[in-house]
């Protein structure tokens, strides 16, 4: 029996069985159609690249490098995390135990929106850095310890979302803590894979981060 | 003497943004070919290279060496290259600019201006083939023919089964011959 098209192009790429080289030696038929094949796959090896200039590679390192947070300003990224929950926490036990008009944080409002802000961000970020590894390596148990740490600070947020009305906010979070939980119960990972996928959800993180980066910079 | 990708790599993790300069330096061309062969377009392509880089620092810890610093960061660009393919699908962007002719580089080998004409021709319209393919069919297609991923490891990149990304890359090479094949056979009698 001859091979089919597939077969020969899993030939071309070196994924085929052995028997259909065998087959072309003796088959001139499908030899022709390799040939022909061929004569395609290799005119693809020409596909057009649009070259950068010459100046690309410093001019992306210059649009790179004011993005790039040494790990001593990580840091105090981390001390303002903890600020923003135990923010976050005063909030909500606000909310929960005296009458909104009440609340006397002495923070600001601005000043409290700009910490939460600060920590929205990172969490946002740790959340991506968890969800992009564990989407390269399911299997490692590391990134199911990490999801299952991210989960109670996630809560927070999507509860004081939910209080502020942010309906779109909330709803990320949302989508987030239920595969962060997803991964730290061990759930089957292409299923967790095929949510992510099908909700977008690293891309809506990445577009949150980068509006809350963006807000951040303009004060 | 040149410091090495994982010395440049080493010492950004100790706290020096600089170092990274290297690595940046080193790798974005290659990233962003990668990047403009997934996309078809240069602008995606810088945005790519960009976040390709920034998630390469913010991850910088997870790079222990043992494979090339090139392999990694081509890994995290495929990524990245599918995450905006795929929101560009979501965006219901039908289309994106077409190949940009300006960068192209024509080889200057061809033995006659005939076969030189034909060749550019044959490009061109590869090129246009490309634009016209499926972003999966077009993902699937770059990884195994330009970047010699195998089909299991393309499935895994694209989040799709094995056989899913193979059939991908076969209506894609479908699609590309019934392009190619009649200015291909029209060049065969030019010599």
């Amino acid at each position: 029996m001859h091979p089919s098209e597939e077969d020969l192009v899993m030939l071309y790429y070196r994924e085929a069985p052995e028997d259909i080289r065998t087959h072309l030696e003796s088959c001139a038929e499908c030899r022709t159609a390799y040939r022909n094949l061929v004569r395609v796959l290799d005119a693809c090896d020409d596909l057009p690249v649009a070259e950068p200039h010459a100046a690309f590679e410093s001019r992306m390192w210059h649009q790179i490098r004011p993005r790039l947070h040494p790990p001593r300003e990580r840091n105090r990224w981390w001390v303002l995390a903890g600020a923003a929950a135990m923010l976050v926490l005063a909030f909500l036990a606000g909310r929960f135990s005296r009458p909104s008009h009440e609340v006397p944080l002495a923070v600001s409002a601005e000043g409290r929106r700009r910490v939460l802000e600060m920590a929205l961000t990172d969490h946002l970020e740790r959340s991506q850095m968890v969800l992009t590894e564990f989407a390269n390596s399911p299997d490692a148990p590391e990134e199911r310890q990490r999801a299952r740490n991210l989960i109670d600070e996630n809560r927070l947020y999507r509860q004081t979302a939910t209080d502020h009305g942010d309906r779109a906010l909330t709803q990320v979070l949302d989508d987030l803590e239920r595969v962060l939980l997803e991964v730290s119960h061990g759930t089957d990972p292409a299923e967790i894979k095929s949510r992510m996928d099908s909700e977008s959800l690293l891309f809506k993180l990445r577009v949150l981060e980068s509006h809350l980066n963006r807000s951040e910079d303009r004060l | 003497m040149e410091i090495s990708d994982l010395a440049a790599a080493e010492l950004t993790r100790r706290g020096d943004p600089d170092a990274f300069r290297v690595l940046v330096e080193r790798h974005s061309r290659a990233v962003y070919r990668l990047a403009w062969r997934m996309t078809g377009n240069s602008h995606e392509a810088e945005d790519i290279v960009q976040e390709t880089f920034l998630r390469a620092y913010k991850q910088l810890k997870r790079f222990d060496g043992r494979a090339a610093f090139g392999t990694w960061i081509h890994r995290i660009a495929v990524n990245c290259s599918l995450d905006l393919i795929r929101s560009r699908k979501r965006r219901q962007e039908t289309s994106v600019d077409g190949p940009e002719n300006g960068g192209l580089s024509l080889p200057a080998s061809d033995p006659s201006p005939e076969r030189s004409v034909q060749s550019a021709q044959v490009r061109e319209l590869l090129a246009r083939a490309m634009q016209e393919l499926s972003a999966m069919e077009r993902c699937a297609f770059t990884l195994r023919h330009h970047d010699g991923l195998g089909i299991e490891e393309i499935g895994r990149a694209l989040g799709v089964q094995p056989n899913a990304a193979k059939h991908s890359i076969f209506r894609a090479l479908r699609k590309l011959r019934r392009s190619l094949e009649p200015a291909l056979d029209s060049a065969k009698g030019v010599v």
